[in-house]
């Protein structure tokens, strides 16, 4: 009896052991995870010279945990058991009281000198041209502004201290920083970014500040038929979360857009049911965007130096200028003075979410 | 006559232990870089700037937030559409700065890593595959995906200089 029962118990371990190597073999590799946003490694191709250097043995590795037969059920299990053992902060990111997923950015993620270079090149340009209204616009971090969400003993930085450092650092040009103006409902449940009213609301903001009305709203918009996961998502999934809805404002008179120099689009439907929805603005993030509306009646042009959280304001935007050009650092490399003497802009905007405006390390670029 | 032999023989012990201090090859950041940089055919476009260049302080920060003084000369290129390759020497004053201005790459490394897996995941494996290694007081940065031809090239650079100063 006692023998059988050891006979069954070894044939069920290696069984199990068979199937799952089995099926982690012979089930069509995947390259990608949409679910946990990232590449996932595929098998190696098998040669004497990788595995004398250990490199298909490794690779070999990393692809049986990448290729396993529902890994995306795993990760998500993982995730939910971190999640029921009281775990908030997981993945990098906060599980919130109502289920949000908020960003984790702490003073650790803070460098002052960074910061104080930043603040000090604004400035520059801002006092170097000084027949440009320049201004530097803040969107709050989405843990900022659902603080009172933020799960039991979470922490994120000082954002009054940062924004004091910034308004004694930059005297020529106009700082908008209203956190308290948003509300959590206006940033994404599962993304970092603003949602469409969010952006409505950032863009009203400037508008305003420079004597221009704010859009009125009551946009027509278009939702997406899936449920939209975020990067936030990505990083820490849980079964039990369900989405939420991604909508884009539809707009009249789609302006003329130049992406790189290339004809573009205000949106890039491609994007309409991938995982990167946020990327259906323009397509993505890209050096220099230019976007011209033939039916503005105000001349200006609008230099913005801007992260991803401008790509969604401009369909609140446009309509005020003739010409805005978008300039991303991250992928700008072309001389920024020049540009501002080509193109003569009226206004000159830098529009960062706080968090990337103090840890952008590109901001060198703007003195070439 | 056994004091003065002691005093003798701890005199040139003392004079051995000079001898025995580590040597620190070091080596102009800019010509290192420029090897480095034409041996990896795998490179795209690079924007370069250097510590010869006008703002080479400020340009600095783009690579790290390391202290500036820390740093003799410096060389980085960085992909010109903003992919993940770059390519960075940096040398360092002193040997003993070393770790203060890898520990600054090291998070500015994180910083490219975070900004890919939202941006670009695609690029995420190439950054996390970062070369950083010393030689002396050069610093060597390496992401590509043929880094090994730089690194084969950082070696056979640094090893001509020390031949040269063995000589």
């Amino acid at each position: 009896m006692r023998s059988s029962f050891h006979r069954l118990h070894t044939v069920l371990f290696i069984g199990f052991l068979l199937l799952g190597g089995g099926l982690c073999v012979l089930h069509t590799p995947r390259s990608f995870s949409e679910m946990e946003n990232r590449v996932l490694t595929a098998f190696p191709q098998v040669s004497v010279d990788g595995i004398l250097s250990g490199q298909v043995q490794r690779d070999v590795e990393k692809a049986a945990g990448d290729q396993m037969t529902g890994r995306d059920y795993f990760v998500q299990l993982a995730t939910g058991a971190r999640y029921l053992l009281g775990e908030r902060q997981i993945g990098g990111v906060y599980i919130g009281t109502d289920g949000r997923y908020l960003e984790c950015v702490t003073e650790a993620d803070i460098s002052e000198k960074r910061l104080a270079t930043n603040i000090m090149v604004t400035e520059k340009i801002a006092q170097e041209h000084p027949h440009i209204r320049t201004t530097v616009f803040l969107a709050p971090t989405n843990s900022v502004v659902a603080a009172e969400l933020l799960p039991e003993g979470a922490y994120t930085y000082e954002d009054e201290a940062v924004i004091e450092t910034i308004r004694a650092g930059i005297s020529d040009a106009q700082v908008i920083y209203e956190p308290d103006a948003f509300s959590p409902e206006e940033y994404f449940l599962t993304d970092h970014h603003w949602n469409t009213y969010g952006a409505l609301k950032g863009a009203g903001m400037y508008l305003q500040s420079v004597g221009m009305a704010a859009p009125a709203g009551g946009y027509e918009v278009i939702e997406s038929e899936k449920p939209f996961f975020g990067t936030l998502y990505s990083k820490a999934p849980l079964a039990a979360c369900r989405g939420e809805d991604f909508c884009y404002p539809q707009v009249e008179n789609e302006p003329e857009v130049l992406i790189d120099g290339k004809k573009g689009s205000l949106y890039d439907d491609s994007f309409w049911d991938k995982k990167d929805r946020y990327a259906a603005y323009f397509g993505g993030n890209f050096g220099r965007v230019d976007i011209i509306n033939h039916a503005s009646g105000n001349e200006d042009t609008l230099i913005m130096v801007k992260d991803s959280f401008a790509n969604s304001a401009i369909p609140y935007l446009y309509q005020g200028y003739s010409h805005i050009i978008m300039i991303d650092l991250r992928y700008y490399n072309s001389s920024f003075k020049q540009l501002l003497a080509e193109e003569k802009p009226g206004e000159l905007l830098f529009f960062y979410e706080m968090s990337d405006f103090f840890q952008d390390e590109n901001f060198s670029k703007l003195l070439k | 006559m056994k004091r003065i032999a002691a005093l003798l023989l701890a005199g040139v012990m003392a004079l051995g232990l000079f001898g025995c201090g580590e040597k620190s090859p070091t080596a102009d950041a800019v010509s290192v870089g420029e090897a480095l940089t034409q041996a990896d055919t795998s490179l795209p476009e690079m924007t370069v700037v250097t510590s010869k260049d006008e703002n080479a302080e400020l340009n600095f920060t783009t690579l790290c937030d390391a202290d500036y003084g820390l740093v003799s000369s410096y060389y980085y290129a960085y992909a010109s559409d903003g992919t993940a390759p770059e390519v960075a020497i940096v040398t360092t004053k002193k040997e003993a700065d070393n770790a203060k201005v890898m520990e600054a790459i090291v998070k500015h490394v994180e910083t490219r890593r975070g900004t890919m897996a939202e941006y670009s995941p695609e690029e995420v494996e190439l950054v996390t595959n970062y070369t950083l290694v010393r030689r002396g007081r050069v610093i060597c940065y390496i992401v590509s995906k043929k880094r090994g031809l730089s690194e084969t090239a950082f070696t056979e650079y640094m090893d001509g200089i020390e031949a040269a100063d063995a000589k």
